[in-house]
């Protein structure tokens, strides 16, 4: 290599580090990223007490790469880097076969044995207080027990999360428990599409097959398919597996909505404000989910007023009954939604003013693996 | 601050380069300075103090030294004094804690144990400081009459925090007098690139899944799986701290030093011996320089070289940390390098190469687990999972998973750790490819350790 070939590879290679640096600095921050559904670190303000603590430069270098320029086609770089390379997944999501994306769950069997713990102990003073109140419990998997020949050779988290599952029915039999995976499974040999491909959450078609299971075990029976009128809603949802695997020939995802005839009203708990059932408005934004019930409720009532039923039920959730809550609409005259990981007050005196016909403690798996301040259900 | 960062490479690294260039010849050691001690204060504001001090104190000492030349006592007092406080130093920072850990348990007293920040790279700076002072009283290096550009060594941030450790001895012309021009720009820059794709694209990864394996208990763990994670492990050992030396060498380079290499190929070698002449090759250089020469080498009785190799071996293995597993491991080289030395050296070499080479790897395999694990029940655990097959099982459905999908890296990994490597053309597409690579890897940053906070 000559002097003068040399300087000018030097300055191609400087050119570049120099425009993506300028990049930085002129592109605007952005506060919330809707790729990856968070807020992005911000420009942190200066303070010695922060420096010397070392705050300040960690937050720095996290505000740079958060707010990296063209950050989402970095993202992308990476995960087909990761896939080229014959890696089994990005950030804790495997490219499955048939364009599937699974979640790779590590069970934490402390976490997910205290949360027993919780459930049992919360039982047993319902039992004592409120000896005519129902109380079930279902765990919904993730996708990986639904569709597991989609799953990357090897993997074992099949067999991890269907023991943790079981054990955890073994534990919890004082309570009624409701196994809705051995339905999702049958159903899963012809249903396509029990789970998005891109998202966690199983879609309100798979929520049919577990609502079946659950009202029938409630003593209810369950309305047929075709009792509502399913619609897509929306053809291009690319969910979060999506975002985490960064691979761009995955998805999209369909959204298939169940419309109802009966008359149902959807109530924020919070501020005692109606909200839409079903909300337009986020299939126009990256988390479409969220169409469900207008994002993420944490405490709030679907009410049914075509039904002469009084019975009411409560419904400890998290974001999977988003999709199943509004078919359980049409047992109850009303089912009242919280979400214990925001939810403030007494759970003990609310449930004992409001005097529920059953309580149903509904969530994934991937929730019950985490500290959700089950704490909360003696409180 | 450390390189694989995008704060370094895009903003840190391209304003000292512009700030650099614009600059007169004369202040360019100023700009160098001042970049270091940002580059420092970045992680440790407050020891950018300790680093003031060693300035001061090691630009003193090598004037006093150089002074009283002819006056031996007065000179040796100097000298020792500069030992005293560097070393001193270093025991206090990074020594301190363990030793009163080790005098509580070995005598059930109960003193206080001082829990310190260890300054980022002390022991690298430590020695270099060391390696002046002394070279001054040899006569081999002149003391240094500008205080800036003493600081300049001391403090030069390319190879601050991570080494290699550069000898003043080595640069001291550079320092006075550097010519820069585009070919050593380029090349600079062109090994910067190796040295972060060494970095961030093989040695985070094999350490990614080391970070896995290393984890796993029985019924997980299975032979095979064992070795397949210290492998893994020996591979993001190599690449992170060579590829750390190679960011340090290019960037040396680009601001116009050339520093010494301090990797060659280890993993090629065919004994341990040999083993120890490539890897990090300026700490070799520098014990035996400074401790085992000065001892009397190998020039006594075979009693006191054995005496010397025990304590240098001793040395080296404290210096990667303050903890038994690393004495152990420092021994455990000392003891096979004694061996091949007086013992099985003559038998080795008529050996055929293939038996040279995996007498040499499987060594450093279990070296690496006395390297990783400081709880000893967790080391002699993996040990024997390594030796004995029947231990857990031979091989199980997460060993496949491994196989199947790290299978790929693995194999590229161990056939870069070899001279091929060096075969490979890197035209400048491939160049801008690895970066823009390693930036993506760095965007999504999951897992990017700093493996040298301990030494």
């Amino acid at each position: 290599m000559n002097e003068s070939k040399a300087k000018r590879h030097t300055i191609y290679l400087l050119s570049l580090i120099f425009t993506l640096s300028l990049a930085f600095l002129l592109f605007d921050d952005q506060r919330f990223f809707a790729y990856e559904n968070r807020y992005l670190q911000q420009l942190p303000s200066f303070s010695l007490d922060d420096l010397f603590a070392g705050q300040y430069t960690k937050k720095f270098e996290k505000y740079v790469t958060d707010q990296f320029p063209f950050r989402k086609n970095w993202l992308q770089v990476k995960g087909m880097g990761e896939f080229i390379l014959g890696k089994a997944e990005n950030n804790g999501v495997y490219f499955g076969n048939d364009l599937r994306l699974f979640e790779r769950l590590t069970i934490d069997t402390t976490q997910w044995n205290e949360n027993i713990d919780h459930l049992l102990e919360f039982n047993n003073w319902l039992t004592v207080t409120l000896p005519q109140t129902e109380f079930s419990i279902s765990l919904i998997p993730t996708s990986s027990l639904i569709y597991p020949q989609a799953l990357p050779v090897f993997t074992n988290d099949v067999t991890q999360q269907q023991t943790a599952i079981s054990d955890a029915y073994i534990q919890l039999a004082p309570i009624e428990t409701i196994d809705v995976i051995p339905s999702l499974q049958a159903h899963a040999q012809y249903d396509k599409s029990i789970f998005f491909t891109t998202d966690h959450h199983w879609t309100q078609l798979g929520a049919f097959y577990g609502y079946e299971q659950i009202v029938n075990t409630l003593g209810f029976s369950s309305l047929a398919h075709e009792f509502w009128t399913w619609q897509d809603v929306s053809y291009d949802f690319y969910g979060s597996y999506f975002s985490k695997a960064s691979i761009p020939f995955y998805g999209p995802d369909t959204i298939t909505a169940a419309f109802s005839p009966s008359q149902l009203t959807y109530i924020n708990l919070n501020n005692y404000a109606i909200e839409p059932l079903y909300s337009e408005n986020y299939l126009s934004l990256h988390d479409q989910y969220g169409y469900f019930l207008n994002g993420t409720p944490s405490f709030a009532r679907i009410t049914n007023d075509s039904i002469d039923s009084d019975q009411t039920l409560l419904l400890i959730k998290d974001s999977y009954s988003h999709v199943i809550a509004p078919l359980l609409a049409e047992h109850y005259a009303s089912i009242t939604l919280i979400d214990l990981r925001f939810f403030n007050q007494s759970l003990r005196d609310y449930i004992m003013s409001e005097q529920f016909d059953d309580i149903l403690f509904l969530v994934g798996s991937t929730t019950f693996n985490t500290n959700m301040q089950l704490g909360k259900l003696m409180r | 601050m450390v390189f694989s960062s995008l704060t370094f490479l895009y903003i840190f690294l391209p304003i000292v380069l512009i700030v650099y260039f614009l600059t007169p010849a004369r202040f360019r050691n100023i700009v160098l300075f001042l970049a270091s001690l940002l580059f420092y204060a970045w992680g440790e504001p407050i020891y950018i103090v300790l680093m003031l001090f060693s300035t001061l104190f090691d630009y003193t000492v090598a004037l006093l030294v150089y002074r009283f030349n002819n006056q031996k006592r007065a000179k040796q007092g100097f000298v020792l004094l500069s030992l005293i406080v560097n070393l001193g130093l270093l025991g206090f920072f990074k020594y301190a804690g363990f030793i009163t850990t080790t005098v509580d348990s070995l005598f059930q007293t109960n003193m206080s144990i001082p829990s310190l920040a260890l300054p980022i790279g002390i022991s690298f700076y430590t020695f270099q400081t060391l390696s002046y002072t002394l070279d001054v009283a040899k006569g081999v290096v002149a003391p240094q009459r500008n205080i800036l550009k003493l600081g300049t060594y001391i403090t030069l941030f390319p190879q601050l925090v991570a080494g290699p450790i550069v000898r003043y001895a080595d640069i001291e012309t550079q320092l006075n007098n550097r010519q820069i021009n585009w070919m050593q720009l380029h090349d600079g820059l062109i090994r910067f690139i190796i040295g972060l794709s060494k970095k961030v694209l093989i040695a985070n990864q094999v350490g990614a899944l080391w970070a896995e394996i290393s984890t796993l208990d029985t019924p997980s763990m299975s032979w095979l799986t064992a070795w397949f994670g210290i492998i893994a492990f020996g591979l993001q050992i190599y690449f992170d701290f060579s590829g750390y030396s190679d960011m340090a060498i290019g960037l040396g380079k680009m601001f116009g030093f050339e520093f010494l290499e301090n990797f060659n190929f280890p993993y090629i070698s065919q004994s341990i011996s040999e083993f120890w002449r490539r890897w990090h090759i300026s700490l070799g250089a520098w014990f035996k320089s400074y401790v085992y020469i000065p001892l009397g080498g190998n020039r006594g009785t075979t009693a006191q070289t054995l005496r010397n190799l025990a304590i240098v071996w001793f040395l080296t293995g404290l210096w990667h940390g303050a903890n038994w597993n690393f004495i152990l491991w420092g021994l455990y080289f000392g003891t096979i390098i004694i061996c091949e030395r007086f013992f099985i050296g003559n038998w080795l070499v008529q050996q055929p190469r293939i038996v040279r080479h995996s007498y040499t790897l499987i060594l450093l395999a279990f070296g690496w687990v006395l390297f990783y694990f400081e709880d000893m029940s967790l080391m002699g655990q993996y040990s024997y999972w390594l030796l004995n097959p029947f231990a857990t099982t031979i091989l199980n459905t997460t060993t496949l998973y491994y196989f199947t999908h790290f299978g790929l890296l693995l194999v590229i990994g161990c056939l870069l750790a070899t001279p091929l490597r060096k075969k490979i053309p890197l035209p400048l597409p491939i160049l801008i490819c690895l970066f823009l690579l390693a930036t993506a890897y760095l965007v999504d940053a999951s897992f990017n350790p700093f493996l040298y906070f301990r030494f």
